[in-house]
């Protein structure tokens, strides 16, 4: 590929990513799952600054020709973060596989962008099962993949080059005692795909005694910006919460959403679901996140942040979405050595 | 009277909930079980005022704490892999309970039980085994094999057709199943009237199995005979039958609080020395006082989301 082609190709991209908008905004796009519209309109926004982004800087190492994507099933907007990377690394060809919760979404971004760059990239998609996608990673050159340990596991047992993208969660750490605006921040980063995506905040670590009434009427009101998931099953999530209450000073419940106070770090994975830890110090925070060092995305923090962590995104609160341009999911990871992790 | 001997006459002879004796029996339980009290606290309901109030107590706390008030002389452990299971523990005093749920729930009346779950004696820690062993005291209990697998199955179809009209075959919904195919496979049936009640869970079939599908499949056995469930759980001391119509049906000491679709949230008098007001997983649909179980719900791993536990 010569460097003259980036741009092009990255210009075909963009009008796909615009009409995709479009369309999706007048809700005309199919998913299986109702998404939060806000939430998805706005990244698809900053994925298309990020493309002009791209096309001002974009340099052209070459990369395989054939890369297979499993796509995760908790956020739907993985696809639209990889895509431009693969059309500037000269990838000819691309199968995304489809998670079981949701089939249709990225199938018709990916038609939109079939149209659009007919001619330069053959891009293909379905949801396999397991063994179909093992089956299919043979005719591959490169496999990126996210998901959890087990998934990892089999991956190395595939003799192909891979970048995989391990499990990870984000917190915050509030210092300073808030106005309503920052914890309305606050919910939005905890209820942003239903606090399912690796950027999603699942603890929010403070000194500050925090006021219940003003966190409940903040998440209150983000939960109608941000309602829901179609799938969300509040009396599944009630129950993980609940098993988790006794290591909990206080538990809140909203409409759609709980708020765990607690004086320890308490492991609990369900949706809509805060868990604020109280803390003295920033040694008392290291401490605590220390153990999960490896595993942390994204902090949003309003001052002190332990820095030893593996996130790769810090914001500030309300942000935890919206990483700059030129993030790519881990520390570490650049446009020019996406593609090239050879663990095989 | 003391509340013991107050929740038994209940549990004999009640034809509406008491939500008076509940709230004894709530407090009771709060000043007994530090646990109970702790949870209660946490969700901002240190004292129950009403019933509507009452936060239900997760099952799953059974595998992670002891939960008694006094001296436990024995347990009970759910079915389900090592590290978790349930272990409900009971004295001589909650078994009295246990006892009297158990026979006033029982809604058949039989001169005599065929088994297929082991007795009491080899399965010592089957609550299942604890309650036929209690209705032995109202009939004949024959106790088929002594394991929940079926080993001999050419040997226990001899003894299934040597069951003669009126009596009632109890068994697991699993034992139902292979005995059933078995059945078919040699062409062989009983035409005896006969009730059958098999013990729901179908976890153990490896796929969901719809009930109606199940006794579709065990008709062809035991075209003369009538089908029944049982509902019940290591961490209730009261059990459910199917009499409504195929549903479930609830009783006043063991009362169901869910409202058209969700959650088991039931509150169970003969739980008076754990905890009385229990959620369970199970997602349930009301109708009027009966209800069907639709299923164990279970979230699922996504993506790249940290999962924690």
């Amino acid at each position: 590929m010569r460097k003259g082609d980036v741009p092009l190709l990255l210009d075909k991209y963009l009008k796909a990513l615009k009409e995709f908008l479009q369309d999706y905004s007048s809700g005309e796009i199919p998913s299986d799952v109702k998404y939060q519209d806000v939430l998805i309109s706005n990244i698809l926004q900053g994925c298309i600054k990020c493309v002009e982004n791209f096309k001002i800087r974009s340099s052209c190492v070459v990369g395989p020709e054939k890369v297979f994507v499993f796509l995760p099933g908790n956020v739907p907007v993985v696809i639209f973060q990889i895509f431009p990377i693969l059309l500037i690394r000269g990838v000819r060809e691309v199968f995304f596989k489809f998670p079981s919760r949701e089939r249709s979404f990225p199938g018709s971004f990916l038609s939109y962008v079939t149209r659009n760059l007919k001619n330069e990239m053959e891009v293909g998609g379905a949801y396999l099962t397991h063994e179909e996608s093992f089956r299919k990673i043979t005719g591959y050159d490169f496999v990126i993949a996210f998901g959890g340990g087990e998934f990892e596991r089999a991956l190395t047992e595939v003799s192909k080059p891979y970048r995989f993208f391990g499990p990870k969660f984000s917190f915050g750490v509030l210092w300073n005692q808030p106005e309503g605006v920052t914890l309305e921040k606050i919910a939005f980063d905890v209820l942003s795909f239903d606090t399912r995506g690796c950027l999603s905040m699942r603890y929010l670590f403070t000194s500050q005694k925090l006021d219940e009434e003003l966190l409940l009427h903040a998440f209150s009101k983000v939960s109608k910006l941000l309602p829901p998931e179609s799938d969300f099953d509040i009396e599944i999530a009630e129950y993980e919460v609940l098993k988790n209450s006794l290591d909990a000073v206080r538990i809140l419940k909203g409409r759609d959403f709980f708020i765990l106070l607690s004086n320890r770090l308490i492991e609990i994975s369900s949706p809509r679901t805060l868990v604020i830890v109280n803390i003295d110090n920033a040694e008392e925070l290291d401490s605590l996140i220390s153990p999960y060092r490896n595993n942390i995305q994204g902090i949003a923090s309003d001052g002190y942040y332990p820095e030893f962590t593996s996130a790769s995104h810090i914001a500030v609160f309300g942000n935890l979405q919206f990483p700059p341009c030129g993030w790519y999911f881990e520390k570490g990871v650049t446009l020019d050595n996406f593609l090239e992790v050879c663990n095989v | 009277m003391d509340l013991h001997q107050k929740v038994i006459e209940y549990i004999e002879s009640s034809t509406d909930f008491d939500e008076a004796l509940a709230l004894e029996v709530i407090q009771f339980q709060m000043e007994n079980i530090p646990l109970y009290a702790e949870f209660l606290r946490a969700l901002g309901r240190p004292k129950i005022q009403k019933i509507d109030d009452l936060p239900f107590f997760p099952v799953d706390f059974f595998k992670k704490y002891g939960i008694i008030v006094g001296d436990s002389e024995g347990y009970f452990e759910s079915s389900g892999t090592t590290g978790n299971r349930s272990r409900v523990l009971y004295h001589r005093r909650s078994l009295e309970l246990y006892r009297a749920s158990a026979l006033r729930s029982f809604p058949f009346e039989v001169k005599e039980i065929y088994s297929l779950v082991p007795s009491f004696n080899v399965a010592e820690h089957s609550s299942l085994s604890y309650m036929l062993r209690i209705f032995e005291e109202k009939c004949r209990v024959i106790y088929l094999q002594e394991s929940y697998e079926i080993d001999d199955m050419k040997g226990i179809a001899d003894k299934i057709l040597g069951v003669k009209a009126g009596s009632l075959i109890f068994l697991t919904s699993t034992q139902l199943l292979r005995l059933s195919e078995y059945m078919a496979e040699c062409h062989i049936k009983s035409e005896e009237r006969i009730v059958i009640v098999e013990t729901g869970g179908y976890k153990a079939l490896n796929r969901p199995y719809i009930r109606t599908e199940l006794y579709a499949a065990a008709r062809a056995g035991f075209p003369e005979a009538e089908f029944f469930s049982e509902y019940g759980m290591t961490e209730l001391f009261s059990q459910f039958y199917s009499t409504c119509g195929g549903l479930y049906r609830y009783t006043p000491y063991s009362k169901v609080f869910t409202e058209g679709e969700g959650f088991l949230r039931v509150f169970d008098f003969a739980n008076l020395y754990t905890i009385s007001g229990l959620l369970v997983p199970d997602r349930i649909k009301m109708k009027g006082e009966c209800f069907d179980v639709l299923g164990r719900s279970v979230d699922e791993e996504r993506g790249c989301a940290f999962t924690f536990g």
